[in-house]
């Protein structure tokens, strides 16, 4: 089976889209497309989640192989089309499960959409998916120079003026214990998703299960 | 033996005319004026061939009254069936007798406002279709120029939305509503004549003028009133200044489309008659899924002696509304002869 | 705490009429419901006291909220980068003696690296939510969010795990291993819902009125377009416009208000495919949004729910005006600070406005401050 049919099928068997009323008739009304912000944006003939709807009914393997390698990206998951959609059609689970299916059962999400080492880090160090010192103002210019002056003064900020507490750390979000953590790992172990970034990241995933004694 | 018709619109008119000519005693009972929704909200030409409502209503009307009894301002509120008989109360305590029933209460247009996503119940500016068929009405208060009930002003700029709360798991109901591609070409056209600067946007899914409607009311929209299609459902309505912001994906074009309009008319859902569930109550009426009357041969019921004309067994035109009222005639006819209708399984 | 439905009063009074979707979330709630009742899982329903809100104004559908002993699930991003909005809620929360814990064994609920789609796969993502829900459970606290995100994803997820056997078991044996148990909640309340209800209270004890104050709201795409028979106002949500009436002031409308902000969720360190980079999609969206309601409405603040929606609009506007030359500089507040500031917190201290980048001044002042 090629890329595109093995995607198809993984998609159609996502339990978002086959155990739910994710894909049903289409009107081909455009309701999704109006309201949706990556469409918008970026050009419903970048990204129509009307489209996508009509590839999943008609079984358009190639169209959705080809939305891997850059229109699928284009969405910004808000719902926007779920909550329009007159047959009560749900585009956003299906791109969940396309971007899923991508990823985890063909292999095919470009560089620029794989999870960042940062971002995986995060979850597995330290329990949360943000931490104060994320976003560095030499990759955020757009955010402007006053945001570089309040990142310099976070710890200040943080653990002086404010000084909530569990709140004062700048490497995490709110203090988790190291039982959280241990379970976060652990539950990304035992659903394979630990063994999953080894084709990413292996020095750091070995790092972990060693740490944590899980097998290789 | 005495027929009671329930309703006096296009097919309650035609059902006790054709009665009354073959002879039945038939009593016309009907809550407001003779002449039914066309009546009420004061329609000028009538789809699909944009006949006069002078032409085509009136005349059953003038029918009707001179053959049958007829008792306008008279709602029959209640309905029992004893034996081979029905007995209809009305409002004011009287009680009809009659050896058979046709019920053609027409139909409920939904009520915009419960459109939340079209904001009928914020802007004054977004109206039910048949406030735009009043407006285009030559005698009404504005002359027949579609106009803005939030300041008066002219509307050069209109938008039509077809299928509010039509076809739709999420608003309204699930079915086609039948009329509104019709009357929506119509009122394009209607438009256009009575003031040539308006611009008339029709948003549509589908467009469902059938048979002869093609070419007596679509394309002389768009050929000959230059009226604009879009083929997207509106999907968004804001307010922005003192125009309204309608949204939709131009389908055709794979484009986004924002268009600030004077008017927005919501060709509202044909919903059953309110009446239909009380008396499906009082006579174990089968209906459908929907909630209109179910029928055999088009007009008879499960109930011998009761039969349907009109919007009560569904949504339809005008016109099959008035044949089915005669339909439904022959069908009593045939009861009162036979004992059954021309539909009964027995 | 009386046992009333409680209608949400700023939401249209327009007659319900039921759809077939709303027909299918009733018989949704129903397998809720039923599957408990099976041993599917345990069933964790809302104890009193609890305040039941009327969802859909008409429907008789309703939502319980909690009003006492509440688990504070946390938000990565509000608590990261606006910690001033989260030390706003125990404000409040204080204020009126409500009872919360505040647990650090919780972890995220790994709802934006969900909604990113590259992270992990569904079976992880549904066992990461089951053992928040039961880590919650067992502390005996009702589950209380932070995140509007997390809100969007426990309530899709709660809905794959009713719908999908399949899924099902797979969590059910995850949670053996973890010598945990399948728990799930009869309703996801969000800490605004608890806020909303105590809007009244809040403006009873208030110290500084929002009379004359102008604001526009942002209701969270994944409040209510997800979610839109189990919220308060149903697809006219209103906590936020009717917390910010109850204190004296006025929420407008402007034309983009149904718009998403554009967060995209791959706009920190992530998607750069191609022509598609969701840094520029929170700008375009959160550009669009401020103009209108700059142009529109001129608003003091524009209030949110959602931590990543007020960021974005917080970071978006210096780019407008440097950039763009469109100066829109609309301050951004949490529902949490809106209500502290009512109750006169410290404008720093409490409610950490030092780590907005859009100044606050004009506002405070208008407020009395």
């Amino acid at each position: 089976m090629g890329e595109a049919e093995e995607l198809l099928e993984a998609v159609l068997n996502d339990p978002r889209v086959r155990d739910m009323d994710t894909v049903r008739g289409c009107q081909e009304c455009g309701s999704c497309v109006t309201v949706c912000p990556g469409a918008r944006f970026f050009g419903s003939d970048k990204f129509s989640p009307r489209l996508i709807i009509e590839m999943v009914s008609n079984r358009d393997a190639d169209g959705l192989r080809e939305l891997i390698d850059e229109g699928i990206w284009c969405c910004a998951q808000c719902g926007s089309c779920r909550v329009v959609c007159p047959r009560g059609n749900d585009p956003f689970a299906v791109v969940l499960a396309i971007r899923e299916a991508g990823e985890f059962k063909v292999h095919i999400t470009p560089e620029g959409a794989v999870l960042p080492l940062f971002h995986l880090q995060a979850m597995l160090d330290v329990g949360t998916c943000a931490r104060p010192v994320t976003p560095d103002p030499k990759t955020h210019p757009d955010w402007g120079p006053k945001w570089a002056e309040i990142y310099s003064n976070m710890e200040k900020i943080r653990t002086q003026t404010i000084s909530c507490p569990e709140l004062m750390k700048l490497d995490r979000a709110w203090d988790t214990t190291p039982e959280a953590i241990k379970e976060m790992r652990k539950i990304w172990e035992i659903t394979g998703a630990l063994d999953h970034h080894m084709q990413h990241y292996p020095d750091y995933i070995r790092q972990i299960k060693a740490k944590e004694g899980f097998k290789e | 033996m005495s027929v009671v018709v329930i309703g006096g619109g296009p097919a309650g008119l035609a059902a006790a005319a054709s009665l009354a000519s073959a002879g039945e005693e038939t009593y016309l009972v009907e809550k407001d004026e003779l002449g039914g929704f066309p009546k009420k909200h004061n329609f000028h030409l009538l789809a699909p061939r944009l006949e006069t409502y002078e032409d085509v209503i009136q005349p059953l009307i003038n029918e009707a009254k001179s053959k049958a009894r007829v008792l306008e301002h008279a709602e029959a509120i209640g309905i029992e069936k004893k034996g081979d008989k029905f007995n209809i109360r009305l409002g004011d305590g009287k009680v009809l007798t009659a050896d058979a029933v046709i019920l053609a209460s027409g139909f409920e247009p939904l009520q915009p406002e419960t459109l939340l996503e079209y904001k009928a119940y914020l802007y004054p500016d977004v109206i039910p279709s048949w406030k735009l068929e009043e407006m285009l009405s030559p005698n009404s208060p504005t002359n027949g120029i579609a106009t803005r009930p939030s300041d008066g002003k002219r509307a050069d700029e209109i938008a039509i939305v077809f299928c509010a709360g039509s076809r739709s798991r999420t608003l309204g109901v699930p079915y086609c509503s039948f009329v509104c591609c019709g009357y929506s070409c119509k009122q394009a056209i209607e438009i256009k004549r009575s003031n040539p600067e308006a611009r008339v946007h029709l948003f549509y899914m589908d467009i469902r003028t059938i048979g002869e409607e093609e070419n007596t009311l679509y394309w002389v929209a768009q050929e000959e009133c230059g009226a604009h299609f879009v083929r997207g459902r509106v999907a968004g309505l804001e307010k922005r200044g003192d125009k309204l912001i309608v949204t939709a994906e131009d389908t055709l074009l794979n484009r986004r489309v924002e268009l600030p309009v004077d008017l927005v008319s919501l060709d509202v859902a044909v919903l059953p008659s309110k009446t239909i569930k009380d008396f499906a109550q009082k006579l174990n009426l089968e209906l459908t899924e929907n909630g209109f009357v179910k029928t055999s041969r088009v007009v008879d019921t499960n109930i011998p002696g009761f039969f349907v004309a009109g919007m009560t067994s569904g949504p339809k035109l005008i016109e099959m509304c008035i044949a089915e009222g005669s339909a439904a005639a022959a069908s009593v006819a045939n009861y009162l002869k036979e004992g059954k209708g021309h539909g009964s399984k027995c | 705490m009386s046992r009333q439905i409680v209608v949400p009063r700023e939401a249209p009074d327009v007659p319900f009429k039921s759809t077939k979707k709303f027909e299918e979330y009733k018989r949704f709630r129903d397998e809720l419901y039923e599957l408990a009742e099976k041993g599917e899982y345990k069933l964790w329903r809302v104890p009193e006291p609890y305040i039941e809100f009327e969802t859909v104004r008409g429907s008789g559908l309703t939502k319980k909220i909690p009003m006492d002993c509440l688990y504070m699930h946390k938000s990565c991003w509000l608590s990261s980068l606006f910690t001033g909005a989260v030390k706003s809620i125990f404000y409040v929360l204080d204020t009126f003696g409500i009872k919360y814990f505040n647990d650090q064994n919780q972890i995220t609920c790994t709802g934006w690296a969900y909604h990113g789609g590259t992270a992990c796969p569904l079976e992880t993502s549904v066992t990461i939510a089951a053992r928040n829900w039961h880590q919650a459970y067992v502390s005996n606290n009702y589950l209380c969010l932070h995140c509007i995100t997390s809100h969007g994803m426990y309530y899709d997820e709660r809905e794959v795990l009713v719908h999908s056997k399949e899924l099902r078991d797979k969590v059910r044996r995850n949670m053996d291993k973890l010598g945990r148990e399948l728990i799930i909640p009869e309703y996801i309340p969000h800490i605004h819902e608890v806020i909303y209800a105590l809007r009244d209270k809040i403006a009873e004890r208030a110290k500084h009125s929002y009379k004359g104050v102008v604001a526009v709201e942002h209701n969270a795409c994944h409040y209510w377009k997800l979610a839109p028979f189990e919220v308060i106002g149903g697809t006219t949500p209103v906590t936020l416009s009717g917390l910010v009436e109850a204190l004296g002031g006025q929420c407008k409308r402007y034309k983009e208000w149904f718009s998403c902000c554009g967060m995209g969720f791959g706009h920190i360190g992530w998607y750069n495919v191609g022509a598609v980079s969701h840094r520029y999609l929170n700008r375009a969206a959160g550009i669009t949004k401020m103009i209108s309601a700059k142009e529109e409405v001129d608003p003091d603040f524009i209030i949110f729910n959602d931590p990543g929606c007020g960021i974005v609009i917080d970071r978006c506007q210096w780019y407008s005006d440097y950039v763009m030359g469109i100066k829109t500089d609309i301050p951004v507040l949490w529902y949490s600070q809106v209500a502290a500031l009512a109750l006169g917190a410290d404008p720093y201290k409490d409610v950490g406005l030092d780590l907005h980048i859009i100044s606050h001044d004009r506002l405070l002042k208008k407020l009395g401050y």
